[in-house]
């Protein structure tokens, strides 16, 4: 009697979780159908530039994995005026576009937009650079400690002991950031590797002279790390001067044509990749995210689930690591 | 004399009509066409929008109109706004009273236009160059006060001037309705301002028939300058925020709405303040349709571009009637 009740409430159970399961395929099927047209729009402080062309596409991608329904595009100013980017998130909020992909020209400038944009309901994302005081839901981007640390480790296992000359300058908090992740694994994977830091004033040519005066007063320095883009060439080019080729290993920051450039001759040997692809593929599927709630209540009051922060990783490139972003996408 | 001005004057509002009405047909089928492609274009809220998104120029454009009008050109007010933003946040947040913020800000940003007068009086130099000059400079001296980085942090009170409005239209707005009409009218009837059109088509002559030709330049690029530095002013309390970024190639955007107005590049002396209005309003809602209909702005160049083309030429036809007339 027992394994009878026992077969039939099993019966019972699988009948209806069959049904159950019919009954939702049953739902979706013609729901996905008539599933509304939604467009998202990337907006950007500099219009045409590489990096942000990387960004769109991994946008596009992530657009056309969530289905055909989802149509994006890529807005803003083709000169950097913060101004103008926070009026293009006013015009694309009185559109009523479903959600804004967003990389701040300027963080404080672009609060007042990105918090109208979120109270009237739409979905704001940054990327690469945050607006971390505003409104917005998430932000996906380098976690510049790990960027850091990365290249530390990569640049230990390159010397293992040594001198590293590094190459930033004071006021911005992700190059602090870089800074300190790079001296930390440095002493954690390096052999008593000794740190000298020279402020380059975010220039090239600054850069250049003030690692050539590091390099004559300390000949024993066989690392370099440029903390960001500019100063891989001025490094380059201090080494060179002083015929030091082959003695110190460069590492340089992002992948600009003349860091590329210089991986290919060997001047320098490798560079730090953000990702910027992912940037915009993990952005987009946050905004869309976002745009659709469940019954699963989310921290972010009237819109869907997302993580406030989303690490996109970098990668140490070398020769073979820079090959494909010479040929950057174009929109 | 006093006839002569004002019968110049009233010539130009009978030709200017012919133009102000092409431009108006256009901006109507821009509204149109929009409306046609967008439901939300012709809302309350996009309507903001517009205004808002294009206040900053819109204001900058009264003090060019002057400036060409009298046969020169100002490129530096793309500076003196980052400048007059950063300079009063830097005084906010050392504390100092609004008003008295206001106050040296605006006497700084002036003083950079009489400077750009100086140099055309006394040294003759021509404004292109002289205010490209003062244009770098001062950009130049933003970015070094401001190290690049942002100032922010500023009280509700001064960030209200930007944001806050008055029977819920903003003030930045209600500003420039008051400006442009204001200086409109005076152009049209005042004859100190009416004496621009004379300086402007023949400097020389002006100066021969005793008009103050030098103290009317003082005054057009201080003008132009004192708006700039409203305009930077209004950034700052709008975003709450001052950047060395704001208004980067603002310059060519108030010029082409002037010159997109039917006032001359080519020579001084025929224009109107209400073809400026027209200029504005045609610039501020093409950059909205961009946006609007999702087409990329690089588009928006390229119209802009022709746009401009056409006026030149239109302008340019127009007042081979007027000396006919």
């Amino acid at each position: 009697m027992k394994k009878v009740i026992l077969s039939l409430i099993l019966v019972a159970v699988l009948t209806v979780s069959v049904f159950a399961g019919g009954q939702k395929e049953g739902q979706t099927v013609p729901g996905q159908k008539e599933m509304e047209k939604e467009t998202y729009a990337m907006v950007v402080f500099l219009k045409g530039s590489e990096f942000f062309n990387w960004c769109y596409a991994g946008m596009s991608d992530a657009a056309r994995a969530i289905g055909p329904h989802v149509s994006v595009e890529l807005q803003g100013p083709a000169e950097w005026d913060a101004t103008l980017e926070a009026r293009a998130i006013d015009s694309l909020v009185a559109r009523r576009i479903d959600g804004i992909l967003v990389t701040a020209g300027d963080a404080a400038t672009m609060i007042p937009s990105i918090n109208k944009a979120t109270a009237a309901g739409v979905p704001v994302i940054t990327f690469d650079s945050d607006s971390p005081e505003s409104d917005r839901l998430a932000f996906a981007g380098t976690n510049n400690y790990a960027a850091g640390f990365e290249a530390g480790k990569a640049m230990a296992e390159w010397i293992g002991t040594g001198h590293v000359g590094v190459s930033t300058f004071p006021g911005p908090d992700h190059l602090k950031q870089r800074v300190d992740g790079f001296k930390d694994a440095l002493e954690k994977y390096g052999n008593g590797i000794k740190v000298s830091i020279v402020n380059d004033e975010g220039d090239v040519v600054k850069a250049e002279t003030q690692l050539t005066a590091l390099l004559q007063a300390n000949p024993d320095i066989n690392g370099i790390f440029a903390a960001h883009g500019n100063p891989g060439p001025g490094a380059a080019s201090a080494v060179r001067s002083l015929g030091m080729e082959g003695q110190v290993a460069i590492m340089g920051f992002d992948f600009g044509m003349p860091v590329i450039e210089l991986i290919e001759s060997g001047e320098i040997k490798g560079t730090v990749g953000q990702n910027p692809y992912l940037m915009g593929y993990m952005a987009m599927i946050m905004a869309y995210s976002a745009n659709h709630p469940t019954d699963v209540p989310s921290t972010n009051a009237g819109f869907g689930h997302t993580p406030s922060n989303v690490d996109t990783g970098v990668a140490i490139l070398d020769v073979e690591g820079v090959q494909m972003y010479k040929n950057p996408p174009k929109f | 004399m006093i006839d002569r001005i004002t019968q110049y004057g009233k010539r130009q509002a009978v030709v200017f009509g012919l133009h102000n009405s092409a431009l108006m047909a256009v901006i109507v089928l821009l509204i149109a066409g929009m409306t046609l492609r967008s439901p939300y274009f012709l809302t309350f809220a996009n309507f903001e929008v517009i205004m808002t998104g294009f206040v900053l120029e819109a204001i900058m454009a009264v003090g060019m109109t002057f400036v060409i009008l009298s046969g020169g050109i100002d490129l530096s007010v793309s500076s003196v706004l980052p400048l007059s933003a950063i300079l009063a946040g830097f005084m906010l947040n050392m504390g100092l009273p609004i008003v008295l913020v206001i106050l040296i800000t605006l006497v700084v940003a002036t003083s950079i236009g009489f400077f750009n007068a100086f140099l055309k009086i006394v040294l003759d130099v021509h404004p292109f160059i002289a205010t490209l000059a003062t244009m770098l400079t001062v950009r130049g001296l933003a970015l070094a006060m401001s190290r690049g980085e942002n100032i922010s942090g500023f009280s509700t009170a001064f960030t209200n001037i930007g944001q806050g409005r008055l029977f819920n239209i903003p003030y930045t707005i209600l500003f420039f309705a008051v400006l442009i009409f204001s200086m409109g009218y005076l152009l049209k009837n005042h004859r100190f301002f009416q004496q621009v059109y004379f300086i402007g088509y023949n400097p020389k002559a002006a100066m021969l028939s005793g008009l103050k030709v030098n103290r009317f330049f003082l005054f057009v690029f201080g003008f132009s300058a004192f708006l700039a530095g409203v305009a930077g002013i209004l950034a700052a309390a709008q975003y709450g925020a001052a950047h060395n970024s704001y208004g980067i190639g603002s310059e060519l955007r108030v010029i082409t709405a002037v010159a997109i107005g039917g006032t001359s590049m080519v020579r001084g002396g025929t224009g109107t303040m209400f073809g400026t209005l027209l200029g504005i309003t045609f610039m501020a809602i093409l950059s909205n349709a961009f946006m609007m209909s999702g087409i990329s702005t690089y588009w928006q160049d390229i119209v802009t571009g022709v746009m401009l083309l056409l006026a030149i030429l239109a302008a340019e036809s127009l007042k081979g009637k007027q000396v006919a007339v």
